[in-house]
C-alpha cells in the first residue's frame, strides 16, 4: 500500500472526480430504488450542506445535477417522504449508526484532534462489525449496509420490520447495540450479587463484550468520568485478566466498590462509540456513498465486503494517484 | 381458581362474558351477585355501606376512583379490597369495556381522560400481579402464560411485533433476552438456546433472574395498554358515525369527570403535598440544581455548545423559574406568558443566566454564532426573532426541558449522574425533588434547635 495523505481535494481535483470518474450507477441501489422518496441536500462551497430540500426524479437528473454543479458534498436523506421536496409526509427511515473514526473516544492512534489514520480507520471498521454482528445475530436485522463515508463508517439498516421505529425507540435499540446502558440486574429474588458478566447472553452479554472492548483499549491518558489516576492504572494493570474473560479476577484486583465506579464510565465510553444524535434523528442526511469527501479526497462507498475492504485501496479517487 | 380475564381484559372468555353479562339494560341495574361477591371479599371495610358499587357503572366509577385516590389516602385500599379479589373477574371485565367506552366517546383518544383510563387500568392489573407474587412461581409463570397468550405466542414472537409495547417507554429493549429477532419468554426456549451456556448456576434460577415472571409481567401490562389504547381509538371513531350514544355511557362520562376534579382539589389541598410541584414562578434555589446544569452553567468547553445552551439549559431555566411543576400539570402546552406576564422575569433573570452561560463556553457561544440568541427565543416560544416580544409569542413552542435520556443520546459528555439522579428521569424533577429535601432538612434543623 501506498502512503496516502489525507488532504483537501482542490476545486480542480473535484471537478477532474464528477467529470471523468463519479457514475451515477455507484450510487448504491437503495438509494436509486427510493430515489423519489428522498431528500437530497448539497454543500457547494464546503460550509456545510445548506442546499437542502432537493429532488430528483430519475437517475438521469440525478447524474445531470452532479455532472453539472461538482459538489463539495453531496447528501440523501435516510427518511423517505411523500413530499421530499418540502420533508413532509415522513413515511419511514433507515436505522443508522455513524462511526466516525476522529470521534472515537477510545483511539489507541497518534492521531491530533480532527484527524484519522489508518489505523485509527481500522478500529472503526472493528466497531463496525461489532454493531454489525448485534444488529443481525440478536436483533435478527436484514438489509444492513455498511458504507465508508470518507472519515469513518455508516451502518444503515433496510429493514422493513425496524424503519418505521420511533425516535424514542430507535434510541433504546442504539444503546442496546453498543452496549451503552449497565444492565439493570436487580431482581425481587434476593439475588444481589449478580453481576453483568455471569450471564453469558442478553444484553448482558453484548455489554460484557463492548466493555471489554472499551477496557482492552483505554490508554493511560483516557478521560474516565469519576474514575481517578491511581484508578485508571489500576483498570490498566489489571485488564490482562479480561483477555482470557476472567471479570471476576479483574473485580477482583481493583474491589467491586471501584469496580462499579469503572463500570459506569465505561457504559458512558460506550455511549460514545457511535454518534447516537444520528441514530435517533428520523430526518437526518447522510453522505451519498459514490461521492467525494471533499476535506479528505476520499470517496465514500458502498462496501460490498467488509471483511477486505480497506480505504486506503479501495475509496481513494483516481486523482490522488496522480498528484505529485 | 383465577380465570385469565382477572388481568387480561383481551382474553378470548373476556369477550364472551361481555356478550353474556354486558346487555345494556344490564349495566344500571342493581346486581346480587356483585353485591354478593363484593361483600364477602376478605378485608373489605364493608362501613362505607353505601359507597359500595351494586351496579356495573357503579364498579367502572370505583375503579377508576381507586387509580385516582389510591396515592391520596393509604387506608382507602381496604375500601376498594374487592377490586382484587378475583372472583369479581366478570363484571370487572365488563366494567372496564364500560369505562373505555365512556371516555372514548365524551373525550377522545388523546384526551387526558384517556390517560387515566389507561393508567388505570394499568395499575389494577399490576397490583394484581403484585398480590400474586405470593402464590408459587410456576403458578405465576402458567397464569401468565394463559394470559399472554391470548395477545401473542410466547413461543414465537419477534421484538419487532412489540414496537408498540417498547415505545411505552416501561419496558426497554435491554430487558428482552433476543436471539435471531425472536423474544426468549418461556422456560423451555431459553433452555434450548441458551442452556448450554449455563455452567454451574442453576438455569431455572438464571431464567427467572433475567427473564421469568418479571418480563411476563411487564409484557402483559404493555401489551393490555397498547390493546386498550387501540380499543378506545375504535370506539371514538364508531362513535362518529353512530346516532346517538347510550346514555348511560355518557352519564359515566360525567361521573368521571366528577371524580377527576376532586381528586384534583384532594390532591392540591393536602397539607402541604403539592408545595414544590408548583405551576407559578419561584426563586431560583441553585444548591438543588441537578449536575448537568451546574456543569452546563459553568460553560461547555468542547463540541455540543449549541445543543447543550439552547436546547437543554434554555428551556430548564426558564422552565425551573416559572413554573417547576411543569409535569405534573395536565395541561403541558403553556405560554411563557401564562406566567410571566410582562416578561420581567424573563428579562431580568432567565435570559441573563442563559447568556451567561453561552459567554462562557469556549470558544463563547455568541462569538461564532450570533444566530443562537434568535434559536433561544424561539425555544421559550417568540418565534424566529432576534428581539423576545410579546407580539411573537405562539409562533414557536415553549420548549419543555429534556429528560435525562433525551440528554444522554443528545450530549452525553454533559451527564455525570450523582446518587440523586437514580430516582429521576428528568433534571426538573431533580430540582423539584432536591427542593423539597432540602426544606426538610432545613425544617428539621430549626425543630431540632427548638427543642
Amino acid at each position: 500500500m501506498m502512503e496516502i495523505k489525507l488532504k483537501p481535494a482542490s476545486n480542480y481535483e473535484r471537478k477532474l472526480f464528477y467529470r471523468e470518474e463519479w457514475d451515477v450507477k455507484d450510487v448504491p441501489d437503495f438509494v436509486l430504488n427510493s430515489l423519489t422518496s428522498r431528500e437530497f441536500g448539497f454543500d457547494h462551497f464546503g460550509q456545510g450542506p445548506n442546499d437542502r430540500y432537493k429532488t430528483f426524479l430519475d437517475d438521469l437528473r440525478l447524474k445531470r445535477f452532479m455532472k453539472a454543479k461538482q459538489p463539495f458534498a453531496a447528501y440523501c436523506s435516510v427518511a423517505f417522504y411523500d413530499a421530499p421536496g418540502q420533508r413532509k409526509g415522513w413515511q419511514k427511515s433507515e436505522l443508522v449508526f455513524d462511526v466516525d473514526a476522529k470521534d472515537i473516544p477510545i483511539r489507541t492512534c497518534d492521531c491530533n484532534e480532527g484527524e484519522v489514520c489508518d489505523k485509527c480507520l481500522n478500529q472503526a471498521k472493528e466497531i463496525v462489525l461489532m454493531i454489525k454482528d448485534v444488529l443481525h445475530g440478536e436483533m435478527g436485522l436484514k438489509n444492513i449496509n455498511m458504507v465508508y463515508s470518507g472519515r469513518g463508517y455508516h451502518v444503515r439498516v433496510l429493514d422493513e420490520n425496524v424503519m418505521e421505529a420511533s425516535s424514542e425507540l430507535r434510541g433504546q435499540i442504539v444503546q442496546y447495540v453498543i452496549g451503552a446502558k449497565e444492565p439493570d440486574l436487580t431482581n425481587t429474588l434476593g439475588f444481589n450479587s449478580l453481576q453483568h458478566f455471569i450471564i453469558p447472553y442478553g444484553y448482558s452479554k453484548n455489554f460484557t463484550k463492548w466493555s471489554k472492548y472499551t477496557i482492552l483499549h483505554l490508554t493511560k491518558d483516557s478521560k474516565l468520568d469519576n474514575v481517578n489516576n491511581r484508578l485508571l492504572k489500576d483498570v490498566l494493570k489489571s485488564r490482562y485478566h479480561l483477555e482470557q474473560d476472567q471479570w471476576g479476577l479483574f473485580r477482583g484486583d481493583i474491589g467491586p466498590i471501584r469496580f462499579n465506579k469503572v463500570m459506569s464510565a465505561v457504559a458512558r465510553i460506550n455511549m460514545n462509540i457511535t454518534d447516537t444524535k444520528v441514530s435517533i434523528d428520523l430526518k437526518r442526511i447522510l453522505r451519498l456513498p459514490s461521492t467525494l469527501h471533499s476535506k479528505v479526497s476520499m470517496k465514500s462507498t458502498l462496501i460490498k465486503n467488509i471483511e477486505t475492504f480497506d480505504p486506503f485501496d479501495d475509496a481513494v479517487p483516481k486523482f490522488v494517484y496522480e498528484r505529485k | 381458581m383465577i380465570k385469565t380475564p382477572y388481568i387480561n381484559p383481551f382474553s378470548n372468555d373476556a369477550k364472551e362474558i361481555v356478550s353474556k353479562l354486558g346487555q345494556v339494560e344490564n349495566l344500571d341495574k342493581r346486581n346480587e351477585s356483585l353485591i354478593n361477591i363484593v361483600q364477602h371479599t376478605r378485608g373489605q371495610n364493608l362501613d362505607d355501606a353505601h359507597n359500595l358499587p351494586e351496579t356495573f357503572k357503579q364498579l367502572a366509577l370505583s375503579r377508576f376512583e381507586w387509580s385516582l385516590f389510591r396515592k391520596s389516602s393509604e387506608a382507602s385500599q381496604k375500601k376498594y379490597e374487592y377490586l382484587f379479589n378475583p372472583d369479581i373477574y366478570e363484571y370487572d371485565v365488563v366494567s372496564f369495556y364500560l369505562l373505555c367506552q365512556a371516555v372514548a366517546i365524551r373525550y377522545g383518544p388523546d384526551s387526558h381522560e384517556t390517560k387515566q383510563v389507561l393508567d388505570c387500568e394499568e395499575d389494577i392489573i399490576s397490583q394484581r400481579l403484585e398480590i400474586l407474587k405470593s402464590e408459587p412461581n410456576d403458578f405465576q409463570s402458567s397464569l401468565l402464560r394463559k394470559a399472554l397468550n391470548q395477545l401473542i405466542d410466547t413461543n414465537s414472537i419477534y421484538w419487532t411485533d412489540l414496537k408498540d409495547v417498547l415505545d411505552l417507554g416501561k419496558l426497554d429493549i435491554n430487558e428482552l433476552l433476543l436471539s435471531n429477532g425472536k423474544v426468549i419468554i418461556e422456560y423451555e426456549d431459553f433452555i434450548e438456546e441458551y442452556g448450554h451456556l449455563i455452567h454451574n448456576r442453576d438455569p431455572r434460577t438464571m431464567y427467572e433472574v433475567t427473564a421469568g415472571v418479571n418480563i411476563k409481567s411487564k409484557l402483559l401490562l404493555g401489551l393490555i395498554r397498547v390493546y386498550t389504547k387501540k380499543y378506545i381509538r375504535t370506539v371514538h371513531e364508531m362513535s362518529k358515525r353512530m346516532v346517538e350514544p347510550n346514555p348511560i355511557i355518557l352519564e359515566l362520562a360525567d361521573n368521571i369527570k366528577e371524580v377527576q376534579q376532586k381528586a384534583q382539589s384532594l390532591k392540591y389541598a393536602g397539607p402541604g403535598s403539592s408545595q414544590y410541584i408548583d405551576d407559578k414562578p419561584v426563586n431560583y434555589e441553585f444548591e438543588a440544581f441537578p449536575p448537568c446544569v451546574r456543569k452546563c452553567l459553568n460553560g461547555i468547553k468542547s463540541g455540543g455548545r449549541n445543543d447543550a445552551i439552547v436546547l437543554f439549559l434554555t428551556p430548564f431555566v426558564s422552565y425551573s423559574r416559572l413554573c417547576p411543576g411543569i409535569f405534573a400539570r395536565q395541561e403541558q402546552n403553556i405560554k411563557l406568558s401564562d406566567v410571566d406576564p410582562s416578561l420581567e422575569i424573563t428579562h431580568n433573570e432567565i435570559i441573563p443566566m442563559i447568556y451567561e452561560a453561552a459567554q462562557s463556553c469556549s470558544p463563547p457561544l455568541f462569538k461564532d454564532q450570533p444566530q443562537e440568541k434568535v434559536n433561544i427565543n424561539s425555544k421559550l416560544g417568540f418565534g424566529m426573532h432576534t428581539e423576545l416580544k410579546l407580539e411573537h409569542e405562539g409562533e414557536t413552542q415553549w420548549y419543555t426541558p429534556m429528560s435525562c435520556e433525551k440528554i444522554k443520546l443528545h450530549m452525553p459528555e454533559l451527564c455525570t449522574p450523582s446518587v440523586d439522579c437514580k430516582k429521576i428521569g428528568n433534571p426538573i424533577t431533580y430540582y423539584n425533588r432536591k427542593r423539597r429535601l432540602m426544606k426538610k432538612d432545613k425544617n428539621k434543623q430549626v425543630n431540632d434547635d427548638g427543642n
